[in-house]
């Protein structure tokens, strides 16, 4: 079930009101019931794929916490075994094999091992990393183990960030499932602006400009220079505003009914450097790779001193990379992002004292202006369908071929994306400048507010693109 | 419970405000839509609510720029509209038809047939086309049918009166240009000339001949409704400068095979030797103004022909 559509409305409308009705103690039972329903109805049978993994961490944290020693230690491997097993196989098996295919080759054998025709299970990397932040925290001693193994389901199951995030940590969801949360005009107006905006951010712009993208994606060698350019830009945007978007709807979806669920995206285009970019940018996966493999490896090899850091960071940026998708492109595109973090983290004094030199707005704004430029040019790796396609990609776009303004048939496709960016980056730009919330859903005079709402909905009505398909960051 | 009433009210207060504006900008955007003077919305317009024509030729984009109505029409001494649009499909094409056919009897119906006329598309582009239907929705019940195709919630968004404009907004807004206003139609009856030349030469025919099944059904309605209001129809497929192997093409036999069962002629020109000239081509998939009127004036004669001895 995609939010954008009229099936998650319906669903929804039955789900909250229902949630309210109940009593707390059979709440619950409700949200995980309608939790499995959601997910089930996209690849039904691949719930025993949770289940499996939800049995096993259950598991694996009342024995952790129980024990101690190696024995605590032999489990936190089991749990991580089975998430990171269950990963492996379904979204890296056949890279791998691939891989392992193409090095044979090199030395004229033939690889025998099959290749699998499976389809990725919806959320997989989400629903394991979210899964293995219980193991890892109750291991740490920051969280203890989970008896009821219905709320555990549901903090792995919980329907609004279930399939694309964002990843909780146990410390932030698990209590909330004892708290009774009743009905209140705050949580409801927070929520329903999250929502709203959240659709607005995948309806008008995200599937607006992937109208453009798609095609030029889909043949990059057909396109000019600047149309390539146009491209880029917009895919910027639309992964942002895709993204964005979804993690809004699932905050606000979980907000109406009082869960607060942790903030995923912060303006990351205002952004001035690529570290605070990051910082940013799908928040909830970097503090997970943050706490779970950069702070552990930093700390490991401290004696290293400065390499240390940098062994930390592309290790990280290579494996975050990989986690977005089984290709190199991936795997490049994190370790492009791994690269400009480390050239900052070593290049911090002298970018200091540059910045005191030139003046502070000319700095911010350039340094804002590289930033974004840089990220778009990583997203060619992400987005192209090969690592070929992104050099083609590239290539052109470097080679200034083709006239410059010609749109074709493409100007209405390019005018209504430029209308939805205009937009979004105002919303943006209000929120940068109050304090991360927004100035118009925000405002202290409610006309002003419900003109908002008004704005947004028929925007939403008139320009928005409807069934433009799924979430880019489902089939993660 | 006070916050529980103050939910209640606001959302209330939402809800009549949108109403309102639904109705409001509805309403304002029908009016611009349906007095355009010019534009493909135009033309669909007139082909659904205004034109009678005795010769209506139908198709997608290679319908619009390949039969130039003058010469058609001093051929067979008719007169002749071209209701091709660009990006259309048959589910368009038939919509047209029963909404043009609730109106008046044309003396011939032509159908140019794609050679991909029955192609799966993946993420439904051919279904979300049909937006430029939803205007009329309300007034002609002969079309929902085809209108909900789009999808299985489209009958709930139709409820909005703003809705059926989504993404015309921008035609809509260069109405309000006074210029645009007085602007004639830049087609010759629904025929739009494209001057230039293609210099790409003969291209690869890589469109997946695999049949999809609504398409063709619905191809195989647009043919048994001629038959049924005993209309002579004529199946024509245009010239395209790609190596395409049409017998060979499950399309193209689908469209031999209901034509034959109908007894609907079939004019093939798709890799006709005649336009095997890159000279005659806008680009590989649509004539230029020359390659149309070499094609028009073709057509005419074996249209003249069949009705003719009809």
């Amino acid at each position: 079930m995609l939010f954008n559509s009229l099936h998650f409305v319906v669903f929804f409308l039955v789900v909250t009101p229902l949630y309210f009705i109940l009593p707390h103690k059979f709440r619950w039972i409700l949200l995980l019931t309608a939790s499995c329903y959601f997910y089930m109805t996209f690849i039904p049978i691949y719930i025993l794929i949770l289940i499996f993994t939800i049995i096993v961490d259950y598991f694996a944290g009342i024995l952790i916490e129980k024990s101690e020693g190696r024995e605590r230690k032999f489990y936190l491997i089991i749990s991580l075994v089975a998430n990171i097993g269950v990963l492996a196989f379904f979204k890296y098996f056949n890279f791998l094999n691939e891989n392992l295919t193409l090095l044979m080759g090199e030395f004229g054998l033939s690889n025998v091992v099959p290749y699998l025709s499976i389809i990725l299970p919806v959320g997989l990397s989400f629903h394991t990393f979210q899964a293995m932040s219980y193991t890892i925290e109750v291991y740490r001693g920051n969280q203890s183990a989970e008896k009821h193994f219905g709320i555990y389901s549901l903090y792995v199951m919980f329907y609004p960030q279930l399939v694309a995030g964002p990843i909780e940590r146990p410390q932030n969801l698990l209590h909330q499932f004892y708290e009774k949360h009743p009905i209140t005009y705050e949580n409801f107006s927070i929520g329903f602006k999250m929502i709203l905006w959240g659709f607005f951010q995948k309806l008008v712009v995200a599937d607006r400009l992937s109208i453009f993208v798609s095609a030029v994606y889909q043949n990059p060698g057909a396109y000019s220079s600047s149309m390539l350019l146009v491209a880029i830009l917009f895919f910027a945007f639309q992964i942002y505003a895709d993204f964005a978007g979804y993690s809004n709807i699932a905050l606000g979806t979980a907000r109406v009914m009082g869960f607060k669920l942790m903030t995923n995206f912060n303006t990351p285009f205002f952004s001035t450097s690529v570290t605070e970019y990051w910082r940013r940018w799908h928040i909830s996966l970097n503090t997970w790779f943050s706490d779970y493999l950069f702070t552990p490896i930093m700390i490991a090899n401290r004696d290293w001193g400065k390499a240390a850091v940098v062994f930390a960071l592309m290790i990280t940026f290579g494996l975050s990379g990989l986690w977005h998708g089984a290709g190199w492109t991936y795997i490049v595109y994190g370790l492009l992002h791994g690269v400009a973090v480390t050239y900052e983290f070593l290049t911090k004094k002298f970018r200091k004292k540059l910045s005191k030199a030139i003046p502070a707005v000319i700095y911010s704004n350039l340094s804002m202006l590289l930033v974004f430029i840089y990220v778009c040019l990583t997203w060619v790796f992400f987005r192209a369908q090969s690592f070929s396609d992104a050099l083609i990609v590239l290539k052109r776009l470097f080679a200034f071929q083709g006239s410059f303004f010609v749109f074709d048939n493409n100007l209405g496709v390019i005018i209504y994306s430029l209308v939805a960016i205009a937009i979004l980056l105002a919303y943006d730009l209000s929120v940068h400048l109050n304090h991360g919330k927004s100035y118009f859903l925000y405002h202290k005079s409610a006309t002003v507010r419900m003109a908002t709402y008004c704005f947004i909905l028929v925007t939403i009505v008139l320009i928005g693109v409807f069934d433009g398909g799924q979430f880019i960051y489902f089939k993660f | 419970m006070a916050d529980y009433k103050l939910i209640l009210k606001r959302f209330a207060i939402l809800i009549i405000a949108l109403f309102v504006l639904d109705l409001g900008i509805g309403a304002v955007l029908k009016h611009f839509y349906f007095t355009k003077k010019n534009g493909a919305d135009y033309r669909t317009n007139n082909v659904i609510n205004t034109v009678k024509a005795d010769v209506l030729v139908f198709g997608s984009s290679k319908a619009a720029y390949h039969y130039d109505t003058e010469i058609i029409g001093d051929s067979l001494h008719l007169s002749v509209y071209n209701a091709g649009r660009d990006l259309s499909y048959i589910y368009y094409h038939y919509a047209l038809l029963e909404a043009a056919l609730k109106r008046y009897s044309p003396k011939l119906v032509v159908l140019d047939t794609r050679a991909n006329e029955f192609q799966q598309f993946k993420n439904g582009e051919d279904r979300d086309r049909l937006n430029v239907l939803l205007p009329y929705y309300d007034s002609h019940p002969e079309i929902r049918e085809v209108c909900l195709l789009r999808g299985d919630f489209e009958r709930y968004k139709l409820l909005s009166k703003m809705y059926p404009y989504n993404s015309l907004i921008l035609s809509e807004l260069v109405e309000l240009l006074p210029i645009a206003r007085y602007k004639k139609d830049d087609s010759e009856n629904g025929y739009i000339a494209k001057h230039g030349q293609f210099k790409g030469g003969l291209q690869p025919y890589l469109v997946n001949d695999a049949v999809d099944t609504t398409a063709a059904r619905y191809y195989k309605k647009f043919v048994e409704l001629c038959k049924a209001k005993n209309i002579p129809l004529v199946v024509t497929m245009s010239p395209i400068y790609q190596n395409i192997n049409a017998a060979a093409n499950r399309n193209v036999q689908y469209v031999v095979q209901v034509c034959k069962h109908n007894n609907v002629p079939v004019l093939n020109y798709l890799r006709d030797t005649t336009f095997n000239n890159e000279g005659y081509y806008y680009d590989a998939l649509h004539l230029n103004r020359e390659g149309s009127v070499v094609y028009s004036s073709m057509v005419a004669s074996r249209l003249k022909q069949f009705l003719t001895h009809k």
